[in-house]
């Protein structure tokens, strides 16, 4: 620890807009990953739901959401176009566009770097995509995947918000440190 | 870091605030542990300093600067307690701090860590970045953790903040209810500390 000479730079690739991210995600909006649960619904870019959302298949959302969305079997996206003020519950959740509320992956939850995230995140597996910032309470537990009711995350004044990285980077160093 | 990380191997679940922006590689590194991950954006709050009404000219009164500098201290605990804003009952186990520091003059650390204290407990530790000397090219960075001795470093989205290079030991005595366990000079001129509790 702390050896002088550990602090060699090096540079690294940059990297692209669309980045590497898990496989069965691509950049494209479409329900997460995997479809291996059946049929997909998709609200469309121009529908407004004020209420409570839950079924027994996938859902890709590109219009607005006021309400609840629980889908504890299945497959959320929300894709770039999507408004989620909602508290969301499902197995795999896939954010490309905005959600101000608390998120509950029971399996796993992949935040893109086009997202805005107001709320915290609770999942056993969580996947922040390179040039993602992500502002707020992640709160992973990796042994309870399909785990039941959703965990209470860190509460904190301040609400998450998490802002895509729209900018160039200009370039990644790695760095030994000490 | 490294010595750091893996004092806290056994700790389950890992409370960790980490006072810049989540990124990947952060997010990655503790992905694989019973964590909560609190990623607060300081320097978000540094943008606009507090500031108080400037005292009435030409009334005759007798200005008590000790009474301005105080209710200066007071608008920065506001401030931070806003960001910190915890429960009681929560205690970090690492605090990340990066180079949050630098980016605080003496007064708003003062009320960070003062904020800040009521989350430690006996066996926290921090990781900190000291600006030593004025040298634009070590600020306006963001920073995560590639690996358990690796750090990842961007650039950042603050450039406009100013910094307050300082020595070591002016920034060890404002950090309530810690202390610099180790320190090493890195080759960019920073102080890399890593923090205990006292």
């Amino acid at each position: 620890m702390f050896d002088r000479n550990k602090d060699k730079q090096q540079d690294k690739p940059e990297t692209s807009a669309a980045p590497a991210v898990e496989s069965g995600y691509s950049s494209s909006p479409r329900p997460a990953a995997g479809t291996s649960s059946g049929t997909s619904a998709t609200l469309g870019a121009t529908i407004k739901v004020k209420g409570d959302i839950s079924g027994d298949e996938n859902l890709l959302i590109e219009g607005q959401v006021e309400g609840t969305v629980n889908l504890a079997s299945h497959e959320l996206t929300v894709g770039k176009s999507g408004k989620v003020h909602a508290n969301v519950n499902a197995k795999v959740i896939r954010i490309d566009g905005e959600v101000h509320g608390d998120i509950t992956g029971k399996e796993k939850v992949f935040v893109s770097s086009t997202s805005n995230i107001k709320g915290n995140v609770v999942t056993p597996k969580m996947t922040l995509e390179e040039g993602a910032r992500f502002k707020g309470t992640i709160d992973i537990d990796p042994g309870h995947a399909n785990g039941g009711s959703p965990a209470t995350p860190l509460k904190s004044g301040n609400t998450a918000d998490r802002q895509g990285n729209t900018t160039s980077k200009p370039g990644n160093t790695n760095e030994k440190t000490s | 870091m490294p010595d750091i990380l893996y004092r806290l191997a056994d700790v389950s679940p890992l409370m960790v605030l980490d006072t810049g922006f989540g990124v990947h590689e952060t997010v990655e590194h503790f992905g694989d542990r019973r964590c909560k991950l609190h990623f607060c954006g300081l320097l978000d709050a540094l943008q606009s300093p507090p500031t108080l009404p400037p005292p009435a000219q030409k009334t005759g009164k007798i200005v008590d600067e000790s009474v301005h500098q105080e209710k200066l201290l007071n608008a920065w605990r506001e401030r931070f307690r806003s960001v910190l804003n915890f429960p009681n009952d929560t205690f970090f186990d690492l605090f990340l701090f990066w180079d949050s520091f630098n980016y605080m003059d003496d007064m708003a650390l003062k009320a960070f860590f003062e904020v800040l204290h009521p989350h430690i407990r006996k066996k926290t530790l921090g990781h900190g970045l000291i600006q030593l000397k004025d040298d634009k090219q070590v600020t306006n960075r963001e920073y995560g953790i590639q690996a358990q001795d690796q750090l990842v470093m961007r650039a950042g989205r603050h450039g406009s903040l100013v910094s307050y290079p300082r020595p070591q030991a002016r920034v060890a005595s404002l950090l309530k209810g810690f202390a610099v366990n180790h320190g090493v000079l890195r080759r960019d001129g920073l102080l890399e500390v890593s923090l205990k509790t006292e």
